[in-house]
């Protein structure tokens, strides 16, 4: 299920704006919802207040609101278009009425419903949210450590580390209640793990009181090596294929080889460097944390068709890790929606033309409008700027409206070069540029040349 | 930035209302009924381009002469203009608010962000009788900046054309930036390619380099 079309009639700082969320006419997926989507503008225009919107709408049956905290009801007129297989049909809410209601544009209504139900039954999770306070929510706070009785006996796997007992259909790792939304995606490694101590702490103990002849000790012994062999640790796996990479970029790496009885929290990832020394998660940095606490949900759950929140994905990342975190998370999952919010022009730099949607202040900062990146239909002859092609100063100038190169200072200095410049040309013209006078200003012309790396057009 | 000749009155009605405050020495009042009249008759004597930095700000479509009828301008809703109505002297603002010869069209962004109500000198008003770009200014087509000339020897006079070559956003860096392109595209055509297009912004800067590179 993907979002195709979001009005926002009257809703907060926006009225009578359309996001179509389709790929333009002459793309290969033309008319289809995007895959992913970015909002940029300043702060303010409603970026965040558009992915709660979202999350409010993908999330807002009434029936689940057992499991989760939904975000206060929207009071606005707003309406979103939803396709999924060959099916379109919206959810809309009012100023009268703050409740969701559906609207099919045609066919067996009746069908259609029992179809979107199975749909919404069977995908598992429907959205998961990371919102910028993720960091915040240390999911080794969140998941409880086993207590030292329950080492005893199967006390350890009778603990409830399923709070959903199905699959849950929102995984929210907002302030509220991220301690499910944790479990749930650490459940596999949690799983392994339980596994792995209580046969360990078996052996441990027929060992400790010799009850047993070694025969059957050995035996244990065999069954848990089989076992081992046949069940790959998902923290290995997890370091292999997704996180070790990326994390190898700030010198750290997951660590896979743990002493289990001595942990407190079956669900704790722990990294160490690159030397093999443990780095404890209250040293790990913001940035750090940010990649843990996000790519390793995606990567543990797999989400199929789900809808992805994802604001200030930049959050504390230094540029070149930045440049491929999204790559990182889309490549988590399949058939799947995502919706970014940055501030971040290398965020925006991986993103085609017609996923960015700008939002920007009116005149009277009154008001959001929308700016897309077209001028007239949306086709994909009718974009001007591609941020993936531009440079990063270009992003800037172009799609986030920055109107300086540089600082005051740049531009002062820059008035000094071009005045220089013009003086040197006259001593040229005049032939007269082996004066000292001359080759005095060419000497500061090239210093400031060199202090702005400022680089001469050579062609001509 | 080049020399711009507004004796061309389309909107007849304004001018006459405006002629009659002046000569009654009456403070001009608070009515946008002629705004549109002013704004695009000084389009149309601008060729379109913003008065102080000569980017381009609307389509020849705009400013053409059908759009005159009974000497209004007849405004359509949907083309639009990215400039500003600007006084030239914040100071005149007050009294004389649709002084024809303080008004000018300018980069919205250049009105909003740069010069706003700062102090001006009259030395670089585009308008002027004496007002003559080639004296008064010179181009690097290296950083694509405008600097005083500085054949000038008066330095009060060259720090007076510094100062407003800033007030009006003539080396602001979109500008520049936008200008830049031009130049280059210019340059690379007459050079590279052997040929010349139709040059619709950023003259004053693309003649110099022209006489520059003697091309």
């Amino acid at each position: 299920m993907k979002i195709s079309k979001i009005t926002l009639n009257s809703y907060n700082q926006f009225k009578d704006i359309t996001i179509d969320l389709t790929y333009p006419k002459g793309h290969k997926k033309q008319g289809q919802p995007l895959d992913k989507v970015c909002f940029i503008g300043q702060s303010g225009t409603g970026k965040t207040s558009l992915l709660r919107l979202i999350k409010w709408f993908v999330s807002g049956d009434r029936r689940i609101d057992e499991v989760i905290e939904l975000p206060p009801l929207p009071t606005g007129s707003v309406e979103m278009e939803f396709q999924f297989e060959d099916l379109t049909f919206k959810l809309h809410t009012n100023e009268k009425s703050p409740y969701l209601r559906p609207g099919f544009p045609g066919g067996d209504t009746l069908e259609i419903s029992r179809r979107l139900i199975r749909y919404f039954q069977e995908i598992s999770p429907l959205l998961i949210n990371f919102p910028t306070e993720v960091i915040s929510n240390r999911f080794f706070k969140e998941v409880e450590p086993y207590k030292e009785e329950e080492l005893a006996g199967d006390s350890v796997l009778k603990k409830d580390v399923h709070p959903f007992g199905l699959s849950p259909q929102i995984v929210d790792f907002a302030f509220h209640e991220p301690k499910n939304s944790w479990e749930y995606a650490l459940k596999d490694i949690i799983d392994y793990r339980s596994q792995r101590l209580k046969r360990s702490l078996e052996i441990s103990d027929l060992k400790a009181r010799q009850e047993s002849s070694t025969g059957e000790t050995g035996e244990k012994e065999r069954e848990y090596k089989e076992w081992l062999d046949n069940h790959p640790d998902p923290v290995e796996t997890l370091a292999e294929q997704c996180l070790d990479k990326i994390l190898g970029k700030v010198g750290l790496k997951v660590k896979v080889d743990i002493d289990l009885p001595s942990i407190r929290n079956l669900g704790y990832i722990q990294l160490q460097a690159l030397d093999g020394t443990a780095v404890p998660g209250e040293f790990w940095s913001t940035g750090t944390g940010h990649i843990v606490m996000t790519v390793l949900p995606l990567f543990q759950v797999k989400p199929r068709n789900a809808v992805i929140l994802i604001d200030e994905p930049e959050h504390s990342l230094y540029p070149d890790i930045q440049l491929e975190i999204v790559d990182l998370y889309t490549k988590q999952t399949r058939e799947c929606q995502f919706f970014f919010a940055t501030h971040s022009p290398v965020i925006a730099s991986v993103f085609e033309p017609w996923e960015i949607v700008e939002l920007k202040f009116d005149k009277e900062h009154r008001r959001v409008n929308l700016n897309r990146f077209h001028e007239g239909d949306n086709d994909v002859e009718n974009y001007r700027y591609y941020p993936q092609y531009l440079r990063w100063d270009s992003i800037l100038y172009r799609i986030f409206d920055l109107k300086s190169e540089g600082g005051k200072k740049r531009n002062k200095e820059l008035d000094k070069l071009a005045e220089l410049n013009i003086r040197i040309r006259k001593f040229k013209e005049q032939n007269r540029l082996d004066t000292p006078e001359a080759q005095k200003l060419i000497e500061k012309a090239l210093k400031l040349s060199e202090k702005l790396d400022w680089e001469t057009d050579k062609r001509f | 930035m080049r020399k711009i000749d507004k004796s061309i009155i389309l909107s007849g009605e304004y001018k006459a209302w405006v002629d009659g405050l002046n000569e009654e020495n009456r403070k001009h009042p608070d009515d946008r009924k002629y705004y549109d009249d002013v704004f695009f008759n000084l389009l149309y004597c601008q060729k379109g381009i913003c008065a102080y930095t000569e980017i381009r700000l609307c389509s020849p479509a705009l400013i053409s002469d059908s759009k005159w009828q009974d000497n209004r301008y007849v405004k359509c809703d949907d083309q639009k203009s990215r400039g500003h109505l600007e006084h030239f002297n914040p100071t005149l603002k007050t009294e004389k608010y649709w002084e024809w010869e303080n008004l000018f069209v300018i980069d919205s962004d250049i009105n909003t962000k740069v010069k706003r109500g700062r102090k001006v000198f009259p030395i670089l008003k585009p308008d002027a009788p004496a007002y003559n770009p080639d004296e008064l200014l010179e181009y690097d087509h290296e950083t694509d900046r405008f600097g005083p000339n500085p054949a000038i020897k008066d330095e009060k006079k060259r720090c007076q054309i510094k100062y407003m070559i800033e007030t009006l956003g003539i080396n602001a860096d979109f500008i520049v930036r936008e200008r830049r392109k031009s130049c280059n595209r210019f340059k690379k055509n007459m050079l590279e390619y052997n040929r010349e297009e139709e040059i619709d912004e950023f003259y004053t800067a693309i003649e110099m380099v022209r006489k520059i590179l003697r091309i």
